[in-house]
């Protein structure tokens, strides 16, 4: 393979990869249009979870049976939330690793140099593997909670004893409930990041 | 050039580059994503509305909702990906030993950086309730503001790492900014963000009857306000900066800078008395933040500033 293979050489092709997958493999423009477009959606991505939450904290003031139910919201949201905002190195990466696999593509095609092999579809193994890890983190995290969860939410309580054993068997039931989606849930953060850095700001919207 | 290459070589034959973006996608960028974000919330609302105040399943409902909104958001997100990629490929893979390695070695030190940042701003907290209850509700509260503004200085790291690769790399026929270009919008949004999140915070820290009926809350938030008004406005060039660091894989340096940093705070907090001490010592970890990543930066902005992208 080199530069001796002229445009037109079908003889050697693997399967051809569809319009989407061509697309797929460019590197967002950097326009100023789209920079701020860009910041727009994320900001708003990122506002909206806040949002969500602030929704389960008033549903859940305004319903709950006792007093320590929505006491025990705090820390079980401060502790499903940490564990998963550590897992967010995964969504840098993957931003990373992709933007720089693009990037290499753009250098190649603008200079009429032979692609390095990453210019294929195979480029989104960088995105396969990094779901096949956070599937993995995801499952641990489950575990974490499932197996440790009281005395990790120790951690997260600044009352005293007393107050920690009213609130436990309610926070440990919502981290129990949120840690069964966990595997899906960072699966979630690594597809956002990659559909962003592949300049789809619609859809990852939705998250 | 290599076999299957053959459409983007075919599309950029006329010099266009291939980073024009695809018309279908741009369509609709700026009333689609409030209407998704719209449409999440409202799907978790309903969800919540349903579990908790109809079939009052309390704390458990809540989770059920969350729990079901992310899978919703999730598969959502998986589907656009499955349809992006070939169809002959998994969705998930384990890495090979290669590409796991690769992973390891970007995703270490950035995990580091995030549980140097989770740690420092606990810090924080657990200073704070050294002061009694009155001043750690106020501090709550001053986390949850200082939070909902940080949110646009982050969104300016993101820019850079999904950009500056694609730039550096960029040539004379893109349609990219030059990196100078990139740069200069850079730096005018964070400058603009910093102003605007620094400015409304101001008044939020003011207006502490809106989070709380407390008097006694209030006045301890406004002691507060200049602290908060400082590192806000730092943290949009923080974040840019820290964003170009990434970007360029400066990532021993980074895991370095935030020994530094928390070094600092915990130094800062240590000799602090009263809240706005420690809200100060934010500021202080903010300052040390931007001067390491400025100096890391430096060669970079030289480099845009004088009109090279290379």
């Amino acid at each position: 393979m080199g530069k001796e293979m002229t445009v037109n050489d079908h003889t050697l092709a693997p399967p051809f990869p569809p319009p989407a997958a061509t697309t797929n493999n460019t590197a967002p423009a950097a326009t100023t249009k789209s920079i701020i477009t860009f910041i727009l959606v994320t900001t708003s991505i990122w506002l909206s979870e806040s949002i969500l939450s602030l929704i389960d904290t008033s549903t859940v003031g305004l319903s709950a049976t006792s007093i320590n139910e929505l006491a025990a919201l705090g820390p079980a949201t401060m502790m499903i939330d940490s564990l998963l905002y550590l897992s967010a190195f995964l969504y840098t990466s993957t931003t990373n690793l992709l933007a720089s696999e693009k990037a290499a593509c753009v250098v190649t095609i603008a200079d009429d140099e032979p692609p390095p092999t990453d210019c294929k579809p195979e480029t989104s193994k960088v995105v396969s593997d990094a779901i096949g890890v956070a599937l993995l983190i995801g499952a641990f995290i489950t575990a974490t909670v499932n197996l440790f969860g009281s005395n990790l939410l120790l951690f997260f309580f600044s009352g005293n004893c007393g107050e920690f054993a009213k609130i436990l068997p309610s926070a440990m039931k919502y981290c129990r409930i949120r840690s069964l989606v966990a595997p899906l849930s960072v699966v979630g953060i690594v597809a956002q990041a990659a559909l962003l850095a592949n300049g789809n700001k619609i859809t990852v919207s939705f998250r | 050039m290599i076999v299957g290459q053959q459409h983007h070589v075919q599309s950029t034959s006329d010099t266009k580059p291939i980073t024009l973006p695809n018309p279908s996608r741009s369509t609709f960028l700026v009333s689609q994503p409030v209407l998704a974000v719209a449409t999440s919330a409202l799907l978790n609302l309903v969800l919540d509305l349903v579990l908790v105040c109809v079939f009052k399943q309390g704390l458990a409902g809540a989770a059920i909702a969350t729990a079901l909104a992310n899978l919703g958001s999730t598969a959502v997100l998986a589907h656009r990906i499955r349809k992006d990629n070939s169809s002959t490929e998994k969705l998930s893979t384990i890495p090979n030993a290669k590409r796991l390695v690769e992973l390891i070695t970007f995703a270490g030190p950035i995990f580091g950086v995030m549980v140097g940042k989770l740690v420092s701003f606990s810090m924080l907290s657990l200073f704070a309730s050294n002061y009694g209850l009155l001043n750690l509700a106020s501090h709550n509260i001053l986390l949850k503001i200082l939070f909902f503004f940080t949110t646009f200085g982050d969104s300016l790291s993101q820019v850079s790492q999904t950009y500056l690769p694609g730039v550096i790399a960029s040539n004379s026929k893109s349609n990219n900014l030059s990196l100078a270009g990139f740069l200069k919008i850079s730096l005018l949004l964070s400058a603009s963000f910093g102003a605007f999140c620094g400015c409304s915070s101001l008044f939020a820290t003011k207006l502490g009857r809106l989070f709380t009926p407390s008097k006694a809350i209030s006045s301890i938030m406004a002691t507060c306000s200049k602290p908060m008004l400082l590192s806000l406005i730092l943290h949009p060039p923080v974040m840019l900066l820290e964003g170009l660091l990434i970007s360029q894989r400066h990532l021993t340096f980074l895991l370095g800078s935030y020994v530094v940093s928390f070094a600092t705070i915990l130094l800062l907090l240590t000799n602090s008395s009263g809240l706005p001490s420690i809200w100060y010592s934010l500021v202080g970890f903010q300052c040390v933040r931007l001067a390491q990543f400025l100096f890391k930066s430096s060669p970079l902005l030289k480099r845009g500033f004088n009109g090279r992208n290379n």
